[in-house]
């Protein structure tokens, strides 16, 4: 069914556009209508798209919009089209959505900036840039908006580009993020290759045929190094080990921006990828394994460094890669819809949580330093109900979204049957123990998030004393109501959130969820798993909740407290490696960069300085110097000396016209010698054999020929062994031009 | 013989654009001062006529249909081409008055010479006949020769336009002869499916093979392909800005658009093409010379509009390499000719657009010293310009880039062809240079005076139109190409 959504990422685009023509000479109000505006209408669009048109389309196929033919080459095709279904159509909701609302807040979080048109352009052409992402309905389509987001990260987190910092952050998430684009892009390639195809649904299509992706290549199977090539693009984009340096340092862009692209749209770009070509990935248990583990691993180990961190977002950032890897974790067991819940719950309440890290820090006069604050609950009321609420749904307490989500991703990677070769015979034995190893990282990672956002939440939050000096304590006021109003429609949405994935098997009534009910037809039947093994996972994770806040309230309940200052002196080396997040930049400046620069280095020398500098630079100049003095004395204005030219052009060609053409052909006869018989072929190597010439052979070099006519061929039985020279003269009867060959046997 | 009146009507756009041009003489008589800028509404009222013409005529023209005895052909290719042209002389009545107006030569006559030209390159490139070529080519140069002199206070301009008409009448002598040669050696035969189904005999005969190349050589000319190009450079630097523009987009497009033809039926048989005397190989050095000569001597230059002559000759190159591959039996090739011929068409137009609008009646402002400072001073402007030369140079997301692509990549299709290729990719290099050199100039230097650009909104509008075209052309080279490729096919 056709509809038209390329409206849904242009008008964002038109934003961004006339915004940045003619925004700067606009007023705040202004700028912020066309901006809001364009998101808003887009997300109209988006609303009708999903809930009108969508459930009317035929199951399977979605809305589909074709603008034109993109590339046409040779066997290639690629139209720029897009295609919504139920999983795009979610993320394009959320997109729009928190991206509207962001919006809002950014109105007030930016206020007394300079730079507020530019601000709001970039912002709109992200959105614009996201929903190409996950609406494009090829590989190629998609990879553009993943470049478009990657380019507006690096604008957004160098917004403030005056400091170096900043800009040098910018630097970092770019940099990381071409690496793990380099993998998406063979993926891509390797899927091309196997399939002949771009467009994601026929490759959905050719993965579920299996045969093209299921040859042997490189030691596995085409599929296998499909996903996990993209999977480094995922990697790169959400933020996952090894490349997830750089989403703590893109803390340095503004919070709204943080919020937005950093915690609830673009890293989950990875996750929807991995959803969207969930049929390779099916294909290869192996690959998946890999996602599931370096999701789960991620999840633990982002959430270990999280206990240390002092800055609100850098907590944060953590907390956001340590949530990406639990969705990855999801999808990689197979739980595609789980992944999804997951990314659609983390999107309110991570978002949430980062507008009031701005909404505190804008309190705090730009200090996020939570060694300072504490006691915040009654000075700033709005940002504590909201912070408190997205803090539960975050740390699983029931009934708050992240309960749900969190729980279907645990109970999906004890239960899943991906990896067990009994039922999938697509997976090897030795794979049997990924699912239950996943499950029990996650419970650990699970019971770590409960415990660093309980340690945030305590220490900004409770006590009745706020440790920040009594300058800072002063100006501590709530913020306006532009950045509270979208506050609270978020703490709505993290709190009740997780309704529209309610576990439906275990209430007995599947209908219930309603999110794997739309997304059956795009991702598959979801994941059954007993009733007693979900009823367990749900008391073991209230379990794990409750346990992390409880450790944390003993630590830091008030302020710090007596056992956190014991643990900090027993062990004050490891509490610094964890403060330093165990010193992985600097590992990778060592085994990567320096290297890297030192070849670098080696590179610029050799080849800038001699080879283009010296050799190209200084030797091409000479040419056109002298090709250039020749020219200009032709060209000296004289009309008959262009003449002349003239003049001698068409004598030159005259003269090549008139060569016999077989000459330039075969410089060499073609000689077959077999015994004394000598077979020669003055032949044409060229198919324009019908012009007549005449040949004649003279196989003994004494000016009388042995064979003449006009075949190209002769045979020749010599009466003695011995060197001679066979000379052929062919003659073009038309112009009377003739040539000769000779060249020089041996005969025995 | 009996005449069909109803044929005309497939000739629409040319008929419209000869009806429009006669219109404007007559109205000119009675046109003063600031009413001659009615004028050229006029002329553009008959461009945007003779457009509607072309499109209603497209769904018509998937199977060619000959008419007068096979002189005119109505196909798609021919279409496609005359969109290019008129879509060329609209850009031109665009830049054209403010210009006319700064140097105090508004005329009637040149819009009317304008739209004769355009009805000369619909003529070319309907031809099936190499009278019908002829008279074409013959209408499309004298209104050329009329235009480049036509700014008479220039003395540049009656040079160049002296030098561009002897060298034509030469030229011409050339086709006339070989027309000659090629009609005794086929026993009579003037059409072009005539002359195919003649050619195993006629080759018989040398002189037909020098009839042939003679005809090559006079359509070389029109291409300004080297060693036939020494007229550009003057011809081009001494016509008014637009003209210049109007020529190496229009004219050259209608003779590549003959050539094509041309090479595409009378003379493509295998035994004219293949082998180091056919036309393939000869084409194949002339192309090599041809960029490589236009973009060295490119370098060279300190004057834009000079350079861009060069610039546009080296381009005549580049569009050889796919005249050669589409006789080597690439399929893809002739579409990937059109697509290159459209986004030059733009790009020149856009280019020489700019070289008019910089300049002012006492200060032409040609050098690239004198672009210093266009950044800062009209961001818009200095974007579209380096659009434009970026297209010129080949660089994404620009036409440029896909138009050599494709040319390229039909060319990569013929082992023979390698080598050009190789050659092709180094020149647009090499061209990047004096490109960027412009660019640099805008944005990295300090202007020295203070800017006093022609102004107009028409101009404004036209470069703005340009400019989309160009980006489109870059982003959407598919949809376009399939145009082109329903061409191919026939």
């Amino acid at each position: 069914m056709t509809f038209n959504l390329r409206l849904i990422p242009l008008l964002p685009f038109l934003g961004a556009a006339i915004l940045m023509l003619f925004g700067r000479k606009w007023k705040r109000d202004t700028v912020l209508i066309v901006a809001a505006g364009a998101i808003a209408g887009s997300c109209l669009v988006a609303f009708d798209a999903f809930f009108t048109a969508l459930p009317r389309a035929a199951a399977g196929g979605g809305l589909h919009d074709v603008v034109g033919t993109w590339i046409a080459a040779g066997s290639l095709k690629v139209d720029l089209a897009f295609r919504m279904d139920a999983l795009s159509g979610l993320l394009c909701l959320i997109i729009t959505f928190i991206g509207f609302l962001i919006h809002l807040y950014s109105s007030g979080y930016m206020e007394h900036d300079p730079d507020y048109p530019r601000f709001f352009a970039y912002l709109n052409l992200f959105c614009g840039s996201m929903l190409v992402l996950v609406l494009g309905d090829s590989l190629p389509v998609m990879f553009i908006g993943w470049e478009g987001v990657g380019l507006c990260s690096y604008l957004l987190i160098g917004f403030w580009y005056t400091s170096n910092a900043n800009a040098d952050a910018g630097k970092k998430a770019f940099i990381t993020n071409r690496i793990g684009d380099l993998g998406f892009l063979i993926g891509m390639f390797l899927l091309y290759q196997y399939t002949g195809s771009l467009n994601i649904p026929e490759i959905t299509a050719a993965a579920q045929g299996g045969g093209a992706l299921m040859q042997p290549l490189w030691g596995a199977t085409v599929a296998f190094w499909a996903a996990l090539f993209l999977f480094v693009g995922a990697t790169g984009k959400s933020a996952q080990l090894p490349l997830y340096v750089w989403l703590p340092d893109a803390m340095a862009g503004p919070t709204p921006v943080s919020a937005l692209i950093h915690a609830a749209t673009m890293v989950t770009a990875g996750v929807y990828m991995v959803a969207r070509m969930h049929a390779v990935y099916l294909l290869t248990p192996g690959a998946m394994a890999i996602v599931a583990i370096v999701g789960a691993l991620t999840a633990l180990f982002a959430a270990i460094i999280g206990f240390a961190q002092n800055d609100f977002k850098k907590v944060l950032a953590y907390s956001t890669i340590s949530q990406l890897g639990f969705m990855f974790a999801g999808v990689g067991t197979g739980n595609f819809d789980a992944g999804v819940f997951h990314l659609f719950t983390h999107a309110f309440f991570k978002a949430g949580l980062f507008l009031c890290a701005g909404s505190v820090m804008h309190a705090m006069g730009g200090s996020g330093d939570i060694t300072i604050m504490g006691g915040l609950r009654k000075k700033v009321p709005w940002t504590h109900g909201v912070f408190f609420v997205c803090w539960l749904a975050i740390c699983g307490v029931p009934f708050f979204s992240g309960f749900f989500s969190k729980d279907s991703i645990i109970g999906g990677a004890f239960g899943t049957e991906i990896f067990d070769a009994a039922i999938n015979p697509l997976a090897g034995e030795h794979l049997a123990w990924v699912g239950k190893a996943v499950g029990v990282v996650l419970m650990l990672a699970a019971l770590g998030t409960a415990f660093y956002m309980s340690r945030l939440y305590f220490l900004v939050f409770s006590g009745s004393e706020t440790r920040a000096s009594d300058e800072i304590k002063h100006h501590i006021h709530e913020s306006p109501g532009a950045m509270v109003g979208p506050l609270v429609v978020l703490a709505i949405g993290a709190a009740l959130g997780g309704f529209i994935g309610l576990p439906g098997g275990l209430l007995d009534h599947p209908e219930w969820n309603l999110l794997a009910d739309r997304l059956r037809p795009v991702l598959g039947p979801e994941m059954e798993i007993s009733r007693a093994m979900e009823i367990g996972f749900m008391v073991g994770s209230v379990v794990l909740a409750l346990g992390g806040i409880g450790l944390a309230y003993l630590f830091y309940g008030g302020g710090y407290r007596e056992p956190a200052r014991k643990f900090a002196a027993a062990a004050p080396r490891f509490v610094q490696l964890v403060r330093d997040k165990f010193r992985i930049d600097e590992l990778y400046g060592f085994l990567i960069i320096r290297p890297v620069k030192a070849i670098a280095k080696g590179i610029f020398f050799v080849v800038d300085r001699i080879l283009i500098d010296g050799f190209l630079v200084g030797g091409l100049a000479w040419v056109v110097d002298l090709v250039g003095s020749i020219a200009r004395w032709l060209q000296g204005g004289d009309v008959q000396r262009y003449m002349a030219v003239f003049a001698i052009g068409v004598a030159a060609i005259a003269y090549l016209a008139t060569q016999p053409m077989h000459t330039f052909f075969s410089n060499a006869l073609k000689v077959t010698v077999n015994g004394l018989t000598v077979d020669v072929d003055a032949h044409r190597g060229s198919i324009a054999a019908n012009r007549v010439l005449d040949y004649s052979f003279d196989f003994d070099d004494d000016g009388k020929p042995e064979v003449t006519g006009v075949a190209s061929g002769a045979h020749h039985v010599y009466p003695q062994p011995g060197t001679y020279t066979v000379r052929v003269k062919v003659k073009d009867p038309s112009w009377g031009t003739s040539s000769t060959l000779t060249q020089k046997v041996e005969v025995r | 013989m009996s005449f069909d009146a109803t044929q005309l009507f497939a000739y629409a756009p040319m008929l419209i654009l000869i009806g429009m041009g006669c219109l404007i003489l007559l109205a000119e008589t009675f046109a003063q001062g600031a009413s001659r800028a009615g004028l050229a509404w006029l002329g553009i009222a008959g461009c945007v006529g003779a457009l509607i013409a072309i499109v209603a005529g497209w769904a018509g023209a998937a199977e060619p249909t000959t008419h007068f005895q096979g002189m005119l052909v109505v196909d798609r290719m021919a279409l496609f081409l005359d969109g290019t042209f008129v879509a060329a002389a609209l850009l031109t009545l665009l830049f054209a008055p403010p210009y006319l107006r700064e140097q105090g030569f508004e005329f009637g006559e040149f819009y009317a010479m304008v739209l004769f030209a355009t009805a000369g390159m619909v003529m070319v490139i309907h031809a099936t006949h190499l009278v019908s070529l002829l008279i074409g080519i013959e209408t499309m140069s004298l209104a050329a020769y009329v235009l480049t002199g036509c700014w008479r206070r220039s003395l540049r301009s009656a040079e160049g336009a002296i030098k561009y008409f002897l060298m034509g009448a030469f030229a011409t002598g050339f086709l006339v002869y070989g027309m000659a040669m090629v009609y005794g050696t086929t026993g009579g035969e003037l059409s072009y499916a005539g002359i195919a189904s003649k050619v195993p005999q006629a080759t018989k005969s040398p002189l037909f093979y020098l009839g042939e190349y003679f005809i090559l050589v006079a359509l070389g000319f029109k291409v300004a392909a080297v060693p036939f190009h020494m007229w550009a450079p003057d011809a081009y630097e001494g016509a008014p800005t637009p003209v210049t523009g109007f020529m190496a987009a229009g004219v050259k497009a209608a003779a590549f658009g003959a050539i094509v033809r041309l090479l595409g039926s009378a003379f493509a048989s295998p035994l004219l093409v293949f082998d180091f005397t056919g036309w393939a190989s000869v084409l194949a050095v002339l192309a090599a010379a041809t960029m490589t000569l236009g973009n060295l001597a490119a370098i060279r230059q300190d004057n834009v509009k000079r350079l861009l002559a060069y610039s546009s000759i080296s381009h005549a190159g580049y569009l050889l390499i796919g005249v050669v591959a589409s006789g080597l039996g690439v399929a893809s090739a002739k579409p990937a000719v059109l697509f290159y011929l459209a986004s030059y068409t733009f790009t020149t137009l856009g280019a020489f657009g700019v070289v008019a609008w910089i300049g002012n009646r006492s200060d032409e402002r040609l050098y690239v010293d004198d672009w210093a400072g266009v950044g800062t001073a009209r961001p818009a402007v200095a974007l579209a310009m380096t659009l434009f030369l970026l297209s010129l140079g080949g660089v994404p997301p620009t036409g440029g880039f896909f138009g050599k692509f494709y040319l390229f990549r039909a060319a990569m299709e013929s082992p023979q062809l390698h080598w050009l290729v190789v050659v092709a990719v180094v020149n647009s290099m090499v061209s990047v240079y004096y490109y960027l050199r412009v660019v640099v100039s805008m944005y990295f230097r300090d202007s020295t005076r203070a800017l006093a650009p022609t102004e107009g909104a028409t101009m404004r509008l036209g470069l703005l139109l340009t400019a989309i075209a160009v980006v489109l052309l870059g982003i959407f080279p598919g949809t376009v190409v399939e145009w082109a490729g329903s061409i191919a096919l026939k």
